[in-house]
C-alpha cells in the first residue's frame, strides 16, 4: 500500500506555497522578503503601531532591498519580477506590518503604472529612483467626493499656454509626506463629458512642491494606523507638458487596466493577515491554559483553528489562481474580483476570531491580533469595495 | 445554448492539461446527452437504472483510479474529480453512484490479493458488477473504527455477526460484493482490531434490507445490510488480519477531495440554473437580474464556486504530484461541501416559488447538497482533522 505513505503528513504546518505556481525562484524571493520582514519589522511594530510612527527610516533599507520596484523592469533599476512575486512580497509584508505593507504596496504599484504609462524619457528619469524607494510618488486617483466611481473626476487640468493648471481635490492618499516622496500621480479631467459618459482624464506627474498644493493633516485611521493617509488640495497648480504621463486623456482607461491586477495584491495583503492571525493564534492556544488544559485542547477552540486555516487556504488558493493566470496571459479580470471580494471578507472574519481566542491580551495595541485585526478592515475597500467587485463579476457574467 | 453555458467557469489553467480539458468535455457531453433529461424523474422516484452503470463504465469512471495492469485507466485524482464534478453538475445520484464504485475499485486494488482482484477487478471497472463499501453501523459512522460487527475465526472459515446502515449500492441488480469491516479483535487490544472482508452479498445469512427513503441522493442506492452468521472462507479475508480498517483509512484520505469535486460541481450547476432563471424572469419592469441584489447575489454565488474549485484542485495537485495533502483534503472537502449548501440555498431562493417545486432542477441540487457536509466525514470530522494536522490535541 506504497499510497498510504502519502498520508503522513500529520502535524505538518500550514502549506503557504502553492506548488503548481512557484518555483524555485519564487521560494527564495519568498524566504528573502520573510527575512526581511522578520528582522527589520517585527520587533519594532508594536512599538511603530502605539506611537503611529510612520515608519521614515525604514524606507532607505526597503529600498536597498528592491522591493519598491519588484516589477519595475531591470533596464529601469527595478527587479522585473512577477505578479506572484509582487503578491508574495506583499502578503509577507501584510502578515507582520500593514502600515509598512500600506507604503511598499502603493509604492510599487505606481513603480508599474509609471513604467506603462510613461514615455521612454521619463522612465529613464522616474524609475530609477522610485525603484530604489529614493523616491516615493504617491498615487492620487480618489477624490473627496467618492472613490469607487473613479472615472466621475471631479479634478480638472486645463491647458495655459504650454503649460497645465491643475484644480481641485483628491483625498484618501498613500505616502504623500514621507521624508522621500517627491511627486504625486494626479488624474485630472481634460476634456468635456460627465457620468455616465466619462470626461477623457490625463494623469500627470506633480511635484509635491509645486506652489498651489496644499496637505491636509495626517488622517488617524482604524487600521494601517502607522502609515501616511491625508488630502491634498490643488489650486491653481501649474506643471508643464512633460509632467503628463502617457498619452492625454488616456490615464483613465491605463488606471483602470492598473487596478485590475491591484486587486490582487489586495488579495495577497488579505491571505497576509490572515497568516498572521493564524501565527499568532497558534501560538496563543498552545501556551495559554484554561480549564487545566492548554486552550487548543478545547474543541470550540481548535475548530476555530481549523476555520482560519480553512479560509486561509481559500485566499491563498485564489490570489495565486489569479496570480498564474495573469503572469501566464490567461484572462483573470473575474478572478481578480472573486479573490479580493473573498480574501478581505475571510481576513475580517479571521481577524474577529483570531481576536476572541487571544482574550484580553488580543485587545492591547500591542498585539500582533489586535493590529491585524485594525489592518484587515481597510482591505474590502480599498482597491474598490466589495459592491464593486460583485458589479464586475455580475458584468463577468452577462448581467447588467 | 443556454446563457451559462456559454461562459467558461471551468477552466484553471495551472490544474488541467489539454488531456484532462478533453476528458472533462467527454464527461460533460455524457452527462448531458445520458443523464440530463432524466434526472430529477429518477431522482423523484428514487430509481437506480441499471444501464447507467454501463454507460458510466464504458465512459471509463470506475476503474479511473485502478491501474492499466488491472483494467483501469491508472489516471490522476484530478480525473476522477473532474469526472465527479462534471456529473454532479448533472445528476448528483449518478456522481455518487460512481464515486461509490470509484472509489472502492481502488481500495480493492489496493488491499485486494490477485486472487480477489482478478476475480472481481475487471467486471467492477466495466459496471457489470456493482460494489458497496460498508463500514458506518447504526451506531455511528464518524468514530469510524468503533464497530461493532465481529467477525469470529471458526476453523478456516469466519463467521460474521452484525449490521451496516446506510450503504451505497448493495441493492442493484448487479450489486455483489461488500468491501464489508468487521472486529476481528477479543477487546483486550489497547489498539482496535479490525478487518476487511469480501463479502458476497447472495452469501447465506447477508440481507440487504429495503432501500432508504432520502432527502436527496434520491437515485442513488442506498441500504441497511444485515449479517446473520454469514460463513466466508479464510480467502474472503481482505488485505492484513486485524489492520483492515486502519489500512482502508489511510489510503482513503483521498476520497474526501471527489466529495470536495461534487460539491463544485453541484454548485456549478446552481450558479448556470440560476443565470439561466434570470435571463428569463422579469419583475417592476425589468430583468430580474437588473435588480442589483439579485445580481450581486449571483456574483456571490460566482466567487463561492470558484473557491470550491481552487481547493479541490489544489488538493488533487499534492495527491497527483506527491506532495503532502491531508490538511488540504480536509479543508476543500469541508469548504467545498458547506459552499455547496450556501449557493444552494440562494438559488434556490433567486427561483422564488419554482425553488420549492419538485420538478426544478435547483431543487433537486438542495436536496442533494445536504448529504455533502455528511458523507465521508462530516464537517466537524473534518475541523477535527485539520486542528490535528497543526498539532492540537483534540
Amino acid at each position: 500500500m506504497s499510497a498510504a505513505a502519502r498520508t503522513a503528513d500529520a502535524g505538518s504546518p500550514v502549506a503557504i506555497n502553492p506548488p503548481w505556481l512557484f518555483t524555485a525562484e519564487h521560494l527564495e524571493w519568498r524566504e528573502k522578503v520573510r527575512d526581511f520582514v522578520d528582522r527589520e519589522l517585527a520587533p519594532t511594530v508594536a512599538e511603530r503601531t502605539v506611537e503611529r510612527h510612520f515608519a521614515d527610516e525604514l524606507i532607505p533599507r526597503i529600498g536597498a532591498e528592491g522591493f519598491f520596484g519588484v516589477r519595475i523592469s531591470e533596464e529601469y533599476g527595478g527587479l522585473g519580477k512577477d505578479l506572484t512575486s509582487q503578491c508574495i512580497m506583499l502578503e509577507e509584508f501584510a502578515r507582520v506590518d500593514g502600515s509598512v505593507c500600506n507604503i511598499i504596496e502603493a509604492g510599487s504599484v505606481v513603480g508599474t503604472l509609471v513604467e506603462a504609462m510613461a514615455s521612454d524619457e521619463q522612465r529613464r528619469g522616474y524609475l530609477p529612483r522610485l525603484a530604489r524607494g529614493e523616491s516615493i510618488a504617491a498615487f492620487g486617483l480618489t477624490e473627496p467626493h467618492g472613490g469607487s466611481d473613479a472615472g466621475n473626476m471631479w479634478t480638472r487640468a486645463r491647458r495655459d499656454g504650454d503649460d497645465w493648471l491643475i484644480d481641485g481635490a483628491k483625498d484618501q492618499i498613500s505616502t504623500l509626506s514621507s521624508a522621500v516622496s517627491e511627486h504625486v500621480i494626479v488624474f485630472a479631467a481634460t476634456g468635456e463629458g460627465k457620468a455616465p459618459e466619462r470626461p477623457a482624464i490625463t494623469a500627470f506627474m506633480v511635484p509635491l512642491d509645486a506652489p498651489g498644493i496644499t496637505l491636509g493633516e495626517r488622517y488617524a485611521k482604524i487600521g494601517w494606523v502607522a502609515s501616511d493617509v491625508r488630502r491634498i488640495d490643488f489650486d491653481g497648480v501649474r506643471v508643464p507638458d512633460s509632467a503628463v504621463l502617457g498619452e492625454p486623456g488616456r490615464g483613465y482607461a491605463d488606471a483602470l487596466n492598473l487596478v485590475t491586477w491591484a486587486r490582487l495584491a489586495i488579495a495577497s495583503m488579505a491571505t497576509g493577515v490572515i497568516q498572521g492571525c493564524l501565527d499568532a493564534t497558534l501560538a496563543t492556544v498552545r501556551e495559554r491554559e484554561s480549564f487545566g488544559r492548554p486552550v487548543g485542547e478545547h474543541q470550540d477552540a481548535a475548530f476555530k483553528v481549523s476555520r482560519i486555516i480553512a479560509k486561509l487556504a481559500v485566499a491563498r488558493g485564489l490570489t495565486y489562481d489569479g496570480c498564474y493566470r495573469f503572469d501566464h496571459g490567461h484572462d483573470y479580470g473575474r478572478q481578480a474580483s472573486v479573490a479580493k471580494l473573498i480574501a478581505a471578507r475571510l481576513a475580517n472574519e479571521v481577524a474577529f476570531d483570531a481576536v476572541e481566542l487571544a482574550g484580553a491580551t488580543g485587545l492591547l495595541e500591542t498585539s500582533a491580533v489586535a493590529r491585524l485585526y485594525g489592518d484587515a478592515r481597510v482591505l474590502t475597500i480599498g482597491e474598490g469595495p466589495e459592491a464593486v467587485q460583485k458589479m464586475l463579476i455580475a458584468r463577468s457574467l452577462g448581467l447588467r | 445554448m443556454s446563457v451559462a453555458s456559454q461562459i467558461a467557469f471551468t477552466d484553471m489553467p495551472w490544474a488541467f492539461d489539454d488531456v484532462q480539458t478533453d476528458w472533462r468535455a467527454s464527461v460533460r457531453a455524457f452527462a448531458e446527452n445520458e443523464l440530463r433529461s432524466g434526472a430529477t424523474d429518477r431522482s423523484l422516484a428514487a430509481e437506480t437504472p441499471d444501464a447507467i452503470f454501463d454507460g458510466l463504465g464504458k465512459l471509463g469512471v470506475f476503474g479511473l483510479r485502478v491501474s492499466q495492469e488491472n483494467g483501469g485507466a491508472g489516471a490522476g485524482l484530478t480525473d476522477l474529480c473532474i469526472a465527479l464534478e462534471e456529473l454532479a453538475r448533472v445528476d448528483s445520484s449518478a456522481a455518487a453512484t460512481a464515486h461509490t464504485q470509484g472509489v472502492v475499485c481502488a481500495l480493492l486494488e489496493a488491499m485486494g490479493s490477485d486472487e480477489q482482484k482478478a476475480a472481481v477487478l475487471p467486471d467492477a471497472v466495466s459496471g457489470k458488477t456493482v460494489l458497496c463499501f460498508a463500514i458506518t453501523e447504526p451506531s455511528g459512522g464518524s468514530d469510524a473504527g468503533d464497530i461493532h460487527t465481529r467477525a469470529v475465526r471458526d476453523g478456516d472459515d469466519w463467521v460474521l455477526n452484525g449490521a451496516k446502515q446506510f450503504i451505497t449500492n448493495p441493492g442493484t441488480p448487479r450489486s455483489k460484493y461488500a468491501l464489508l469491516f468487521a472486529n476481528t479483535g477479543d477487546g483486550s487490544e489497547d489498539r482496535r482490531q479490525v478487518s476487511g472482508f469480501l463479502v458476497p452479498l447472495d452469501a447465506p445469512g447477508v440481507t440487504v434490507a429495503p432501500k432508504y427513503d432520502k432527502l436527496g441522493w434520491r437515485a442513488s442506492d442506498t441500504h441497511p445490510v444485515f449479517l446473520d452468521d454469514v460463513r466466508l472462507p479464510a480467502s474472503a479475508l481482505l488485505g492484513t488480519e486485524h489492520r483492515g480498517l486502519r489500512d482502508a483509512m489511510a489510503f482513503l484520505v483521498w476520497s474526501r477531495l471527489p466529495i470536495a469535486a461534487v460539491s463544485t460541481g453541484l454548485a456549478q450547476a446552481c450558479l448556470e440554473e440560476t443565470l439561466d432563471f434570470v435571463a428569463d424572469r422579469r419583475s417592476f419592469g425589468k430583468g430580474l437580474a437588473e435588480h442589483q441584489a439579485v445580481a450581486f447575489d449571483i456574483a456571490g454565488l460566482a466567487a463561492d464556486v470558484a473557491a470550491a474549485r481552487v481547493l479541490t484542485y489544489d488538493g488533487c495537485y499534492k495527491f497527483d504530484h506527491g506532495i503532502p495533502y491531508l490538511q488540504e483534503a480536509a479543508v476543500a472537502k469541508y469548504m467545498a461541501s458547506e459552499i455547496a449548501n450556501r449557493v444552494a440555498y440562494r438559488a434556490t431562493q433567486l427561483h422564488g416559488g419554482y425553488g420549492f417545486m419538485d420538478d426544478s432542477a435547483v431543487t433537486r441540487h438542495y436536496r442533494d447538497a445536504r448529504i455533502l457536509t455528511i458523507g465521508e466525514g462530516t464537517s466537524e470530522i473534518q475541523q477535527l482533522v485539520i486542528a490535528r494536522s497543526v498539532g492540537l490535541d483534540v
